[in-house]
C-alpha cells in the first residue's frame, strides 16, 4: 500500500516538474528587466498585455530591498542576454549599460512629445514619467518651526541626530549622491556628507524606512522620493514635503527609461513594449497610480497631490557624466562614507 | 543471473565513487568561483574592510546561537522525557520558524515596533528562533539514545533533577553541532539584516554584487564566509567529538515520556511561554498591521501569480533532494567510515551560504551553449541548486531508516533465493517510504525559505511566494505585507501539521 502510494505520488510530482518547467512557447513574449517597483510595473505590463496579445515575463527588483543587483545580472548575461527590454526607474543604470554596450539604440515613434533633455541622443535610452526628491518631514515636530528648505539643512545643528537617509549605495539615493558631486562640486558634496555624518545623520536601509521612521518622530526629518511621500499620504501618516533647494541647485528629478537590450532575443516585441511604454497612456497610468510620477509630457495631467513640473525648479544634470561620478564615488568616497558611519 | 540481496550489505568501490559523485556534483557550482578567486589573487587588498564585518556577523549569530542552545537543551529535554497534552502539536509549531523565510520573521519583529528588538539585538533574536528548533531537535534525537535503564538509574540516584543534569551532559555535544550550524546557516541569510537595518557580512555581499556591480569581489567576501562558516563547524565536530554524528546517522531508541506532575506541567508552561516568544512575537507584529480590510484582488493576484511556481520549486527542490539523499544513504549504510565521511561533507554542504551555489549556476549559465539553458537558466536551476543543498535531510531521515534494518534480513532473503530488486521492493522501500516522504515535505518546505537562490536564479516571469513578498514590501501598503506573511505563515504550520501525519517518517 505505501510503496503504492509512493509511486503515485512521485509520478505526480515528476508530471508537476514537467509541466512546471515547460513553458508556454506559443504565445509571444517579451523578457523586460525592471528596477521599478512590483506593484507601479506589474500592472502596465498587465495593460500591455491586453492590448497587445504578447506576454510579458517581468523581472522586478527593488532598489530598496538591495535584491537582485538586476543591473549586474543583465551584465552577467550580457554573452547571451536572456532581457529584452530594461525597465530602469533611473536614467543612471540606463547610462551605465549604454557604457558597457549591453544595450542598443531605439528611436521610437511614441517618445513624441517626450522632453528630449532627459533621454540619450543617440537612442540607448528614452525617458518618461519621473519621480522628484524631496525632504520629508514630520509634522507634528515642525508645527511650531519653518519647514526645511534645503538638503543641506539636514546638517543645521539645528536638527543634531534627527536627520535620516536612504543608504546613499542604492538606488535614487546613489543618484542623488552622484548629483550633488555634480551639483555642489567633489568639495561641496563631501562637505554635506561629512557634516551630516559629524550632525548625527542616520543612514538606514531604504526610501520606505525614511518614511517610516520620519512618521514614527524617531527621526524628523530625510530625504526620499515622491511615491513614498504619496505612500504615506494614503496611509494617513502625518507627514510633510518640500521641494528642495528651490532658491539655489533645484529639485533632482529621478525619470523612469526604457533600453532595448542588444541581442534581445524578442527583438520585435521588445521595441512594441518600449513603444507602450513611452506613450501618454502610461505617463497617465503612472501618474494617477500609487507611484504619483509626473508626466513629463506637458499635456498630460500630473499627480494631484503635488504642484505641477512646471512650477518645480529643476537641478540642471547631465544623466551621462552622472554614470562615471556614481561609478567614481562608489568605489571611492561614498563606499567609505558608508563603512564608517554605518 | 539476478544480484544478491547481499550487495546491499557489503562494502565496494560503488559507495566510495557513489558518494564522491554527489558531493562533487553539489560542489561543483562553486567552482567558477573558486577559479575566479584564485585568479585573482582574491583581492586580499579589498577583503580587508570585510573581514571585521564578518566578524561582527559571526558574534551576533553566535550570541544567537547560544541562546538556541541554553534553551533548545532545556525545552527537548523536557519534551524527551516529560508527557503533557498537546506535546506533539506544540512540537511541529516550533518548527514553524524552519520553513518559513527568516525575512518575514524579521519583517514581524519590526512591525512589533519596540525599539530594542531592532538593530543588533533583534539579529540575535531572529537567529535564535530559526536555531531553537534544530537544537531541540538534536536534544530529543540524542536524548533517545540514553536507554530507560539508564533514565531509571539516574532517577534513583537523584530524582529529576539528576536526571536532567546527566541527559544535558549526554546530548550537549549534539545540541552544540546543532547550534554551530544554525549559526552558520543564518549567517548567510540576508533578510533580516535588511529588514533590521543591520550591516552584516551579507550585506556587504550584497552591496558587491548590487550596487559596486563587482560579481569577483562578491565571490571573494562569499568564500571568505564560507571559509569561516566551515572553520566554525569543523571546530564544534572537533570538540564534540563523533557522538553528534552518529547520533544523525544511525537509527535510535525512541524516547518514553512520562507524566510527572510538577514536571509536565513545567514543560508544557515553559513550551507555551517559548512558543510565544518564537511565534507570538512576530506574528503579532504581523496582525496589528495586518487588521484592516484585506484588498482580496491583490492578494488573490499574488498568490495566483506565484502559487503553481512555488508548487513547481517545492517539488522539484524536494525530487532532487530526495532522490540524491535516497541514492547517497544507500551509498553511506553499513560502513561506518563512508557514514563518517559523508555526514561531515553534508553536514558542511547544508552549512555553505545558499549564494555560493547560486553565483555558481549564474556564471555558468552565462558561458554555457544555449542548448544548456533548461539546465542553467530555468526553473530546473532553482531546484537542482536548492536540491542539491537540501539532499542532506533526507539522506540523513533514510539512512537512520535503513539502519534499522538487520542484516539478517538480507541474509534470510540470500538464503530464500531472493533477488536484490525483490528485497528491495518488498523489504527496502516499505522501511524507507515514510522518511522519504517526510524529507520530501520538509525539504519542500526548507526551499520554500530560501530566497538568496530564487533570487538569482529565478527565470523571468517565475517568482514564488517569497520572492514577491520581498518584491513588492518596498512600496506596497504595510497591510497587505502583513496579510501575505500571514497567509505564507499559516499555510507552513498546515503543511508542518500534514507533515507530522506522516510519524512513522518524523519518528526515525
Amino acid at each position: 500500500m505505501i510503496f503504492k502510494r509512493t509511486i503515485i505520488f512521485s509520478v505526480l510530482c515528476f508530471e508537476a516538474i514537467l509541466f512546471g518547467c515547460q513553458g508556454n512557447n506559443t504565445q509571444p513574449e517579451v523578457v523586460v528587466y525592471t528596477s521599478v517597483d512590483d506593484i507601479f510595473s506589474r500592472p502596465v505590463a498587465k495593460r500591455f498585455e491586453e492590448q497587445s496579445g504578447i506576454k510579458v515575463r517581468l523581472v522586478t527588483d527593488t532598489e530598496e530591498t538591495k535584491s537582485t543587483g538586476l543591473l549586474n545580472r543583465l551584465i552577467a548575461e550580457s554573452a547571451r542576454p536572456v532581457a529584452d527590454v530594461f525597465w530602469s526607474g533611473d536614467p543612471v543604470r540606463a547610462a551605465i549599460l549604454k557604457k558597457r554596450g549591453i544595450s542598443a539604440p531605439y528611436h521610437s515613434p511614441s517618445a513624441k512629445g517626450l522632453p528630449e533633455e532627459f533621454s540619450d541622443p543617440e537612442g540607448y535610452w528614452t525617458a518618461f514619467s519621473t519621480r522628484a526628491r524631496v525632504i520629508i518631514f514630520n509634522k507634528l515636530a515642525f508645527s511650531y518651526r519653518k519647514p526645511p528648505a534645503s538638503v543641506r539643512d539636514l546638517t543645521s545643528p539645528e536638527y543634531k541626530g534627527m536627520a535620516c537617509m536612504a543608504n546613499p549605495l542604492f538606488g535614487t539615493t546613489s543618484m542623488h549622491a552622484a548629483a550633488l558631486f555634480q551639483a555642489l562640486g567633489p568639495v561641496g558634496a563631501k562637505q554635506f556628507f561629512n557634516d551630516f555624518a559629524a550632525n548625527g545623520g542616520k543612514i538606514v536601509g531604504s526610501n520606505g524606512d525614511v518614511k517610516d521612521k520620519v512618521a514614527s518622530g524617531e527621526c524628523i526629518l530625510g530625504i526620499t522620493d515622491t511615491d513614498d511621500i504619496n505612500v504615506a499620504m494614503k496611509e494617513g501618516l502625518d507627514t510633510g514635503f518640500v521641494f528642495p533647494d528651490q532658491d539655489t541647485i533645484g529639485t533632482l528629478l529621478v525619470p523612469n527609461c526604457a533600453v532595448l537590450i542588444k541581442g534581445a532575443p524578442h527583438e520585435n516585441e521588445a521595441k512594441k513594449f518600449i513603444d507602450y511604454l513611452l506613450s501618454p497612456e502610461v505617463e497617465e497610468m503612472l501618474a494617477a497610480s500609487t507611484a504619483a510620477q509626473f508626466p513629463l509630457r506637458d499635456n498630460i495631467p500630473g499627480p494631484e497631490q503635488f504642484p505641477p513640473l512646471s512650477d518645480i525648479k529643476i537641478m540642471q544634470v547631465d544623466y551621462n557624466l552622472l554614470a562615471d561620478t556614481l561609478q567614481k564615488i562608489m568605489d571611492g568616497f561614498l563606499k567609505e562614507w558608508v563603512d564608517a558611519n554605518s | 543471473m539476478s544480484v544478491s540481496a547481499l550487495s546491499l550489505e557489503r562494502p565496494g568501490w560503488w559507495r566510495t565513487a557513489g558518494l564522491s559523485a554527489i558531493i562533487f556534483t553539489a560542489l561543483l557550482p562553486a567552482v567558477p568561483l573558486v577559479a575566479e578567486f584564485v585568479k585573482t589573487g582574491g583581492r586580499l587588498d579589498a577583503l580587508q574592510g570585510f573581514i571585521p564585518i564578518l566578524a561582527k556577523s559571526l558574534a551576533l549569530n553566535l550570541a544567537g546561537g547560544t541562546v538556541a542552545l541554553v534553551i533548545g537543551i532545556c525545552l527537548g529535554l523536557m519534551h524527551s522525557f516529560y508527557s503533557f497534552s498537546g506535546a506533539k502539536i506544540i512540537r511541529m509549531l516550533f518548527l514553524t520558524p524552519l520553513c518559513m523565510p527568516p525575512l518575514l520573521l524579521a519583517q514581524g519583529i519590526r512591525y512589533f515596533e519596540i525599539k530594542f528588538l531592532t538593530g543588533p539585538a533583534g539579529m540575535v533574536y531572529v537567529t535564535a528562533i530559526v536555531t531553537l528548533p534544530l537544537v531541540m531537535l538534536a536534544t530529543i534525537t540524542a536524548s533517545s539514545l540514553l536507554s530507560s535503564g539508564q533514565c531509571l538509574a539516574a532517577r534513583l540516584a537523584g530524582g529529576e533533577r539528576c536526571l536532567l543534569r546527566y541527559a544535558a551532559r549526554f546530548v550537549f555535544p549534539s545540541a552544540l553541532t546543532t547550534a554551530l550550524m544554525g549559526t552558520c546557516i543564518m549567517l548567510s541569510c540576508p533578510g533580516p539584516a535588511m529588514a533590521l537595518g543591520v550591516k552584516v557580512a551579507i550585506s556587504e555581499i550584497l552591496i558587491s554584487f548590487s550596487a559596486l556591480y563587482d560579481l569577483n569581489l562578491a565571490a571573494s567576501q562569499c568564500l571568505l564566509m564560507s571559509g569561516a562558516a566551515l572553520l566554525t563547524l569543523l571546530t564544534a565536530l572537533a570538540i564534540s567529538g563523533k557522538q553528534p554524528l552518529q547520533n544523525l546517522s544511525v537509527s535510535t531508541g525512541s524516547n518514553h515520556p512520562r507524566y510527572h506532575p510538577q514536571m509536565s506541567r513545567l514543560a508544557f508552561i515553559s513550551s507555551l511561554a517559548v512558543l510565544v516568544l518564537q511565534l507570538g512575537v512576530p506574528a503579532t507584529g504581523l496582525i496589528v498591521p495586518a487588521i484592516s480590510v484585506p484588498d482580496v484582488a491583490e492578494i488573490m493576484n499574488v498568490i495566483s501569480r506565484t502559487g503553481a511556481n512555488s508548487l513547481v520549486y517545492a517539488t522539484g527542490t524536494a525530487s532532487a533532494a530526495t532522490l540524491s539523499g535516497t541514492a547517497a544513504a544507500f551509498f553511506m549504510n553499513k560502513s561506518a567510515r563512508h557514514r563518517y565521511f559523508g555526514t561531515v561533507s553534508m553536514l558542511l554542504i547544508f552549512s555553505l551560504p545558499a549564494t555560493l551555489t547560486a553565483l555558481g549556476y549564474s556564471a555558468a549559465g552565462t558561458i554555457s551553449p544555449p542548448w544548456t539553458d533548461f539546465i542553467f537558466r530555468s526553473r530546473a536551476a532553482v531546484c537542482l541548486s536548492q536540491g542539491l543543498r537540501l539532499f542532506p535531510i533526507p539522506a540523513l531521515l533514510v539512512l537512520r531508516a535503513l539502519n534499522s534494518v538487520p542484516s539478517s534480513w538480507a541474509w534470510a532473503a540470500e538464503m530464500q533465493g531472493i533477488s536484490l530488486g525483490r528485497y528491495i521492493a518488498k523489504i527496502i522501500i516499505p522501511v524507507i517510504s515514510g522518511p522519504v516522504m517526510a524529507g520530501f515535505l520538509v525539504t519542500a518546505l526548507f526551499s520554500q525559505a530560501d530566497i538568496s537562490t530564487l533570487l538569482l536564479l529565478h527565470p523571468p516571469g517565475s517568482q514564488n511566494l517569497p520572492l514577491a513578498i520581498l518584491t513588492i514590501m518596498a512600496n506596497a501598503p504595510r497591510a497587505l505585507i502583513a496579510q501575505l506573511d500571514l497567509i505564507y505563515m499559516a499555510l507552513a504550520i498546515v503543511l508542518l501539521m500534514v507533515i507530522g501525519h506522516f510519524r512513522r517518517g518524523m519518528n526515525t
